[in-house]
């Protein structure tokens, strides 16, 4: 029998940061952080001493990110209407400054890297699975469609979206 | 070869994949289309600032009441 408490004391906040660093969304998170222990509780059985605890435990939890990410909404529902298409909106790179000299710099601005993380939340949970994938677990392309269950023409257009977005939400603060 | 198609094969590169033949089309369009080099610089930079953002502010932790509304939860679910 698997002792609860020796389970969560050693094992919850490590997979609650591998659960938030992809989905960005506590509360979600959580849930799934939850569901694991319960799933990992109930098919103990099936847990062969090969791999260590806490690898069945994140295996588990990220097939329920993944389940999670390909029922999750594709389509940029409420905003994408808003979306400018005007080529007069600013030049990301002017407006926060960068030049070829001072990109590292810039880029690692607290502030900066702030923005951006709201800009993201605001995407579509989709469209976050792929900056997940993309940046963070440096995926390849068949991989990240695999995962999501996307085609690579869906893939490239995601990409190319977002990053629009991002580029008009970054440079919509000030004008 | 028209921009939306450019622009596809800009983002393909992005994530390593093209093959010299792309490479090669994304440089001859580039060499006379202002929109898609404006395009290529943001989503150059876009590609490094994300790296950058994505890996920051991702430890979270669980508080010693919620660990014990974890246990509390498992015990009664089992
Ligand atoms: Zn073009």
């Amino acid at each position: 029998m698997i002792n609860r408490e020796e389970l969560v004391s050693e094992h919850a906040d490590y997979l609650l940061s591998f659960a938030f660093s992809k989905l960005r969304d506590e509360d979600l998170a959580k849930d799934l952080v939850q569901d694991t222990f319960l799933a990992a509780l109930k098919n103990y059985h099936e847990f062969e001493q090969r791999s260590s605890l806490r690898t069945w435990l994140t295996s588990i939890l990220n097939r329920k990110i993944i389940d999670h990410w390909r029922k999750a909404e594709t389509k940029y529902t409420t905003n994408i209407s808003n979306l400018s298409k005007n080529s007069d909106s600013p030049d990301l790179s002017e407006y926060i400054g960068v030049t070829d000299e001072n990109a590292e710099t810039v880029i690692e601005k607290a502030e900066l890297i702030q923005q951006l993380n709201d800009c993201i939340d605001k995407l579509p949970e989709k469209w976050k699975a792929v900056i997940a994938l993309r940046y963070l677990e440096e995926k390849k392309s068949e991989e990240v469609c695999k995962e999501l269950s996307l085609s690579a023409s869906n893939l490239w257009v995601i990409v190319h979206r977002a990053k629009i977005l991002l580029k008009d939400c970054l440079t919509s603060g000030k004008s | 070869m028209n921009c939306r198609r450019i622009i596809k094969k800009i983002e393909k590169r992005s994530f390593g994949n093209i093959s010299s033949s792309d490479n090669f089309a994304i440089r001859f369009h580039l060499s006379y289309c202002k929109n898609c080099r404006d395009y290529e610089r943001t989503s150059l930079l876009l590609d490094k600032m994300l790296k950058k953002s994505i890996s920051q502010g991702n430890t979270l932790v669980y508080s010693a009441e919620e660990k014990q509304a974890l246990v509390d939860h498992l015990q009664s679910n089992i």
